[in-house]
């Protein structure tokens, strides 16, 4: 039974695997690792140039807040027909009559860098006791760069990596004390150091807005950033390996800046820009469903966790491992092992939003700069949530879906 | 090992390789992406370990992986576990049957990721413990537990 729906599952899959060469080998042993991808890219296609000279067509009155950056798929030369490939379905969005139709005005805030990476680094790597040396990569010729400190050699080792943009994202890992033995803490002590930590570096919440979450894998402490008393999707975490070692922290390093207060549509009017991946931003990752979403408020955990912190959740038992075993493929086949499927064609559903929740959306300029907007939470009669911007046009230069930039008007 | 031997032993593991970030990256970044850790492994050749190359391989491809989604997709609201970030999602494999679909999207992230490697991936056990760093017996364990939760999730969906 389990391999019939395995079987499913190999064949419902569409994506591409393409067949390399001996080239992408050659790359990888005759450049240096920061350029391989770049030139890369370049030798495919040149795009790389393209995607850097969007913005150089800005609309002059009036002045845009916020020059969006482009989308992934747009900044690596994808044309919309190529983006529309991977679509498997598409939608129509329709408003419920349940969504409000009052325009009105919200604050724009910008996230600025705090104080400089190096000095980031060291007091992370003094509050996690890790030690090492410091290294900077940059990825894309100096504009950004990714920061470490710790033992390149060893990477399960402690360590400190910074990424200098956006929101200063910080990781702190080490999975040199990870183990299966489970000895979790307490759901007491785990909000304790979770709040302890996160104070520390820069998150000052209450236990009551932590929430914990934890399985056989370990637990996970989360909160989010505040604004107005909304959760952003600034999130930090403290990582519980199965025996109670902490083995991962997350955070960032901005402080928040009010650019204005703007004009902002209803969110019945907001429902026409669904489907346009430019009015999409982040919202906190309680609105979005599975994992982290299925965590309560309030340091309640999930129904494996003993308040002991003792206890173990699941001790692996020797379940026979059958004949249900999905036979490895052959690593020297150039083929995928699944059978070829015919090109799929766009299912048309139609999505009704239902109600809408106001809250503030992370979203990046076309700098690397980050921002949180204005924008709607839309609840769709399926309990999924999408997220749209409600930015009266003007505020925000969009990206044209083929190239330049245009104002936000649809 | 000289470049040409390098590349003589290691081309073996390009679809493998292949395979992997095809269902956890976006189709341009594919090549990139194992060049990148080509270039780790040219770099590291005097560690790899005989006869486990491929679950070595993989465990530098998760780590190129980790960078180039921190990176690229600035995707630093996501949760720091490994697995979340390194499990292909729906969308990353395209998957395109409805109720197979949303049966993937409600898969945890660690059943996502041990299911990958060994259903869709086609990796051996012995080489899933290797990547992972755990005992086969517990790959085993866990291969079992995510083929189960799949089709226990998939069943509520085909109703």
């Amino acid at each position: 039974m389990e391999d019939k729906n395995l079987n499913k599952l190999q064949k419902a899959v569409g994506a591409k695997v393409p067949t390399l060469t001996d080239e992408t080998i050659l790359a990888g042993i005759a450049k240096p690792r920061a350029s391989v991808r770049k030139n890369l890219w370049l030798g495919l296609s040149g795009v790389a140039v393209a995607a850097t000279a969007v913005f150089a067509v800005m609309p002059s009155n009036p002045a845009p807040l916020i020059n969006l950056a482009q989308s992934q798929s747009q900044r690596e030369g994808l044309s919309s027909s190529d983006a529309k490939m991977s679509m498997w379905v598409e939608y129509e969005y329709v408003a419920g009559s349940g969504l409000s139709t009052a325009a009105g005005s919200d604050q724009v805030y910008r996230l600025n860098l705090n104080g400089s990476p190096e000095a980031l680094v060291e007091k992370l790597a003094a509050r996690f006791g890790v030690e090492g040396k410091l290294s900077k990569e940059s990825y894309d010729d100096g504009k950004t760069y990714n920061y470490f400190f710790g033992n390149k050699a060893k990477s399960e080792d402690a360590s400190v990596s910074v990424y200098w943009s956006g929101t200063g994202s910080w990781y702190y890992g080490d999975y040199s004390k990870y183990s299966e033995k489970v000895n979790l803490p307490s759901k007491a002590a785990a909000l304790a150091a979770a709040q302890e930590i996160f104070a520390d570096t820069g998150l000052d919440v209450s236990e009551d807005a932590i929430t914990l979450t934890s399985g056989d894998w370990g637990m996970v402490a989360q909160a989010s950033l505040q604004v107005g008393g909304e959760d952003t999707a600034l999130e930090w975490m403290v990582n519980w390996a199965p025996n109670g070692e902490i083995i991962g922290v997350s955070g960032h390093s901005v402080s928040i800046e009010a650019n204005g207060t703007f004009g902002t549509i209803s969110a019945k009017d907001s429902v026409k820009r669904l489907g346009d991946w430019r009015y999409g931003g982040s919202a906190a990752s309680s609105y979005y469903g599975g994992g982290m979403a299925m965590m309560s408020r309030g340091g309640t955990v999930s129904s494996d966790v003993t308040d002991s912190g003792t206890e173990p959740s699941v001790e692996p038992t020797a379940e026979p491992y059958g004949d249900d075993t999905v036979e490895p493929t052959d690593a020297t086949t150039e083929e995928p092992s699944i059978d070829p499927i015919p090109e799929p064609t766009p299912e048309k559903v139609v999505m009704k939003l239902v109600s809408s929740k106001k809250t503030h959306l992370l979203i990046w300029d076309a700098d690397g700069g980050a921002w949180l907007v204005p924008g709607f939470m839309l609840k769709n009669t399926e309990g999924w949530y999408s997220s749209v911007i409600s930015l009266v046009d003007g505020i925000i230069a969009l990206p044209k879906l083929d190239s330049g930039v245009m104002p936000m008007v649809k | 090992m000289d470049s040409q031997e390098f590349t003589a032993h290691y081309r073996a593991f390009l679809p493998a390789i292949s395979k992997f970030f095809a269902y956890r990256a976006d189709s341009s970044d594919v090549e990139g992406l194992a060049a990148e850790v080509f270039s780790i492994a040219w770099q590291k050749r005097d560690k790899a370990p005989a006869g486990a190359e491929l679950p070595w391989l993989y465990r530098i491809a998760n780590n190129v992986l980790l960078n180039h989604r921190r990176k690229v997709k600035r995707n630093f609201t996501l949760p720091i576990l490994e697995t979340d970030l390194v499990s292909p999602s729906a969308d990353d494999l395209v998957l395109e049957t409805v109720t197979v679909r949303k049966a993937w999207e409600e898969l945890k992230a660690a059943d996502r990721s041990i299911l990958a490697l060994t259903a869709l991936e086609g990796m051996s056990l012995e080489d899933v413990a290797l990547t992972l760093k755990i005992s086969k017996n517990a790959a085993t364990i866990r291969t079992h537990r995510a083929k189960k939760n799949f089709s226990d999730i998939l069943k509520v969906f085909e109703g």
